[in-house]
């Protein structure tokens, strides 16, 4: 009984470089990514988004910082959570090479202009998706009990694998222009399906795991969760069909917006009822959770006023709106959750064997609690800041509050290196 | 017992008894069983907890040899807590 329990829990966790190849790769892109933020501030406010340095940024966050956290994360915790071993840490490890080239190469071409070379990085990218994909798809065959963090990580995957192919259309369509008009539905169906059907997705699944351990909550209804993710499958599905068959207009649309809303609702409500029922403290890590929550639903209830025409049309809105998504909602969670994961990782590989031998220290004396918390609060002045200046379209202000999400970018990278060299 | 409040879940900040983790301490002659459970079953920290508790009692004098069980019936909840830990975690 005994042994069989500990060859299990050593057999499934993968070895500590794996997870620290991407998570460290990620970190070093969420720095790039708020420097050159600043750098930029002038260009967001006198163009149109779909031009080269901003879907340049967009993807050093969405690829860069973003998937390469959730890929890194996901090695490390999908066979705990899932109780299964990765498939092959070899292929994970080739995987973050191709990776690597494939976004460095892909947001420079972007940010140069030099669009021709898109389509190849691009395709590169697609290459190192796939491998990522047979390598969970092949670890989660062998999953013997399902539960809904599970069906969700299987949805998010999914969605992932759309995403990128659809991603590659677009990088061809730069070069070419093959998809004419029908290029902002392709657009719109894209950013849909990473941002909700992707990340969104795979957050708020691992949420419902990671929350109440942290949280060490207990007893409380499920129902919201589930029905959240019904709800929010059907609209996410309603807005993508909706963006690429029709010209993106109509009652279908109006529909499908109000059922993500609906499902953004209902997820918020599940986080509710978890925190409502802990029994600890908020620590750091809950703190950024609960704020990023927030963020999502101002960005939900922008979204939604903007489907009911109430808001004025305007590139403002739509970098209010994305930045309200990708900063406050999905990066704010990352930064939480990483207060917990590198940690831990660095703990356990220098004093899990050390437990009952000599005295080891504690998860929260792996970082200066009181720096982090203070990271807290500047992001999110920050990224109020931010949010507010491109909502009034002033370019400086957007560089001044995007100057404090770098300041907070910077500490918390100072705790992250800490916790892992503690 | 009380040796092993010297193991700590790092997570929570609080040793292993107060929390409530273990169920069960069988003593016969230098042969000590012990069946403990986690708060949750895909806690990462598994092997960590049960290996460090196994370690600690077979340091302590008398103790031939150690077996640390991991069980999940019943399952942990939160009212296994000691007074001690919930005043210690803010929240009863
Ligand atoms: C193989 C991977 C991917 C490729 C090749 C790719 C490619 C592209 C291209 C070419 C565009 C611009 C389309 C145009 O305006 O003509 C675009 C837009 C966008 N993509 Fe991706 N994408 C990929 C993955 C992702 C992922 C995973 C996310 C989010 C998590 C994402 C988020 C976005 C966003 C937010 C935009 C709109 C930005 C803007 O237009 O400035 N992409 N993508």
């Amino acid at each position: 009984m005994r042994s069989s329990q500990e060859s299990l829990a050593t057999a499934l966790a993968p070895s500590l470089r794996l997870p620290f190849c991407y998570l460290f790769a990620a970190l070093a892109a969420f720095l790039v990514l708020n420097l050159l933020f600043v750098i930029e501030r002038g260009g967001f406010s006198s163009s149109f988004f779909r031009q080269g340095q901003v879907m340049a940024l967009a993807h050093l966050a969405a690829l860069g910082w973003i998937t390469m956290t959730a890929m890194g994360a996901m090695f490390q915790l999908i066979p705990v959570v899932l109780e299964v071993p990765l498939w092959s840490e070899r292929l994970g490890q080739v995987q973050f090479w191709v990776y690597l080239v494939g976004v460095l190469g892909f947001v420079g071409s972007l940010w140069s202009l030099r669009f021709t070379w898109a389509p190849l990085f691009a395709f590169v990218l697609f290459l190192a998706l796939s491998q990522f994909l047979l390598n969970l798809g092949m670890t989660l065959v062998g999953v013997r009990r399902w539960d809904w963090t599970g069906y969700h990580i299987v949805a998010a995957l999914l969605y992932l694998a759309a995403t990128a192919f659809l991603g590659l259309l677009l990088a061809l369509n730069l070069g070419t222009g093959f998809l004419g008009p029908q290029v902002l539905g392709f657009l719109k169906g894209h950013v849909y399906l990473a941002v909700w059907g992707w990340v969104s997705l795979l957050i708020v699944g691992v949420s419902y795991k990671l929350l109440p351990m942290f949280a060490l909550s207990h007893g409380y209804s499920e129902g919201a969760g589930k029905a959240s993710f019904v709800v929010g499958n059907l609209g996410v599905l309603g807005l993508f069909f909706g963006f690429i068959l029709g010209d993106g207009e109509g009652i279908w649309l109006l529909a499908s917006s109000l059922l993500l809303f609906l499902a953004i609702l209902l997820y918020a409500v599940q986080t509710y009822l978890i925190l409502k029922s802990r029994r600890r403290k908020l620590d750091v890590a809950l703190y950024h959770s609960g704020a990023a929550i927030l963020y999502l639903l101002a960005a939900a209830v922008l979204g939604i006023l903007s489907s009911l025409g109430l808001l004025p049309t305007g590139f403002q809105f739509y970098y209010t709106y994305a930045y309200l998504g990708l900063m406050g909602w999905i990066s704010l969670f990352i930064v939480g959750q990483m207060y917990k994961i590198v940690p831990f990782l660095a703990w356990f590989h220098k004093y899990s064997h050390k437990v009952g031998l000599e005295p080891v220290p504690l998860m929260k004396d792996m970082f200066d609690e009181r720096l982090a918390m203070a990271q807290f609060y500047l992001m999110n002045l920050g990224i109020l800041g931010t949010s507010l200046a491109f909502l009034v379209n002033n370019g400086r202000a957007v560089g001044v509050f995007g100057f404090l999400v770098l300041l907070g970018a910077v500490i918390f990278i100072y705790n992250m290196v800490t916790a892992y060299r503690r | 017992m009380e040796a092993l409040k010297k193991v700590y879940d790092p997570e929570v900040g609080l040793n292993i008894v107060d929390l409530g983790l273990i169920y069960d301490v069988q003593i016969e002659g230098g042969k000590v069983g012990v069946k403990m459970t986690l708060t949750t079953p895909s806690c990462p920290l598994h092997e960590s907890l049960v290996k460090g508790a196994e370690r600690t009692i077979q340091a302590l004098p008398g103790v031939a040899q150690a077996r640390v069980e991991l069980v999940w019936e019943p399952a942990w909840n939160p009212d296994m807590m000691s007074e001690e830990a919930r005043r210690h975690l803010g929240r009863g």
